[in-house]
């Protein structure tokens, strides 16, 4: 009888684990996603005056993203300028001047794909496009790392990546305080996207 | 360079270097007074940037309208001088809210409307009451340079604050003038008023620089129209440390850097 229920709950127990969980490192399916505002995030980092690195996020984003292996994929991504948060409303206030991002004359950057590189496994690695950031437009290759995709608990398809790359702010002519404040901006990106 | 450096040289000394030497060119042929807002060129280019062509940041339009204002200051006759200086003045707020037309409110317009109308009635009355002093603008772009640099915009800051030190050169002059009852031109006055306003316009519609505190600052520069040279000055400081205790009072995070 004990050996009866001890297999009930340890099936139970596998059942619900499956469910929940992603099933990671597949390869993810082909297919447009909407992406998740929720689970994903948009990280900056500069240097401040050669003592530390700043680090702030972007906190309004929207996008989609088309994934086709053997086609054309893409990635295009709106992030709200006035949505930046450095944890210091006053530091965020001074962002979104013209001293930097001057939000109010250039509420969106916008980012948009160009090319998408897979790997043998047909997950994407390389992801090459244009961001449009402060009224410039210039390109930008973001390295991809894929997380997970498969099922989630909510009957849906989920893919989700991390990215990275670095661009220079006074390619976007932002240029205040060279020197002070750094001019290469390391980005990092968790995404979270589904199927649509 | 190190950060200080960085934010003193183009800020104080740069435009005070300028100014005096302008001020000593000028005692051989004062028509050099009237260029004197050229001794301010250096730094906005400094702290600006080289501006860009076709920009919609209206900053980067900020060295057309000194020169046209300049220009306007060589302008003989006083009808056509006030005149054009207040044409520049609109064209500048022009190009300050263009790029937010989707934007535009009534009080969006109303604040533009006032912005002009003060800006209409400084070079208006300067060309006909030469005793308004330069000491009541160099007061209001000090008080325009801190407001900005502590709650908004570094960059409007800085620049405010360079034009300030520009004119403080000659208002130091003007005070040892007084005592032989002598001053400065009038005229000399138009591109800094209107780069004041300007300045004072981006700060608000871009930086948010807050309301209350903007308006002290818009009028702050009218003392000169109605009182008499020491009382304006006084009137005028007092507006502007009104403005910046306002600001301090209601954000008290302001030390931020």
């Amino acid at each position: 009888m004990q050996t009866r229920i001890n297999t009930a709950i340890a099936g139970l127990t596998l059942i619900t684990a499956l469910g929940a969980a992603p099933v990671y490192a597949d390869p993810a399916a082909a297919g447009t996603y909407k992406i998740d505002p929720q689970h994903t995030s948009v990280h900056f980092q500069v240097n401040h005056l050669g003592f530390s690195e700043v680090v702030g996020r972007f906190n309004d984003l929207s996008g989609k993203i088309h994934l086709q292996p053997d086609g054309e994929s893409s990635v295009d991504v709106e992030i709200q300028t006035a949505s930046v948060d450095t944890n210091y409303d006053k530091r965020d206030d001074h962002l979104r001047s013209p001293d930097f991002f001057n939000a109010k004359l250039y509420p969106v950057i916008r980012f948009t794909t160009e090319k998408v590189s897979f790997n043998k496994n047909g997950e994407p690695e390389k992801v090459t496009g244009k961001l449009t950031l402060h009224g410039k437009t210039g390109p930008v290759t973001l390295s991809i790392q894929p997380v997970g995709a498969g099922d989630d608990p909510w009957g849906g398809y989920r893919i989700g990546y991390k990215a990275t790359g670095v661009i220079k702010r006074s390619d976007y002519g932002m240029n205040f305080m060279q020197g002070g404040i750094g001019d290469d901006i390391a980005i990092n990106l968790n995404i979270e996207a589904i199927k649509i | 360079m190190n950060t200080t450096a960085q934010i003193l040289l183009p800020t104080l000394i740069l435009p005070a270097l300028l100014s005096f030497s302008l001020l000593g060119l000028g005692r051989r042929n004062p028509t050099v007074h009237k260029s004197l807002i050229l001794a301010w060129l250096p730094s906005y280019l400094w702290i600006n940037g080289v501006p860009e062509f076709l920009s919609r940041d209206a900053t980067h339009w900020l060295w057309l309208v000194a020169l046209l204002a300049a220009a306007a200051a060589f302008l003989q006759r006083r009808p056509p001088r006030s005149a054009a200086q207040t044409a520049v003045l609109l064209t500048g707020l022009l190009t300050v809210a263009w790029p937010l037309a989707h934007l535009i409110t009534a009080v969006f317009l109303l604040g533009l409307g006032a912005t002009l109308l003060i800006g209409a009635s400084l070079h208006y009355f300067s060309d006909h009451r030469p005793a308004l002093p330069i000491t009541t603008i160099a007061v209001s772009l000090a008080g325009l340079g801190l407001l900005s640099s502590f709650g908004g915009s570094l960059l409007v800051g800085q620049l405010a604050i360079a034009l300030a030190m520009v004119l403080s050169a000659f208002s130091l002059a003007e005070i040892f003038r007084l005592q032989v009852r002598t001053q400065f031109p009038s005229e000399l006055l138009g591109p800094f008023c209107t780069l004041y306003l300007l300045l004072l316009a981006i700060g608000r519609v871009y930086a948010d620089l807050p309301t209350g505190p903007v308006a002290l600052l818009l009028i702050a520069p009218t003392a000169g129209l109605v009182a008499r040279w020491r009382y304006s000055v006084l009137v005028s400081a007092t507006l502007v440390i009104a403005a910046l205790v306002w600001s301090l009072v209601s954000d008290a995070s302001a030390t931020y850097s």
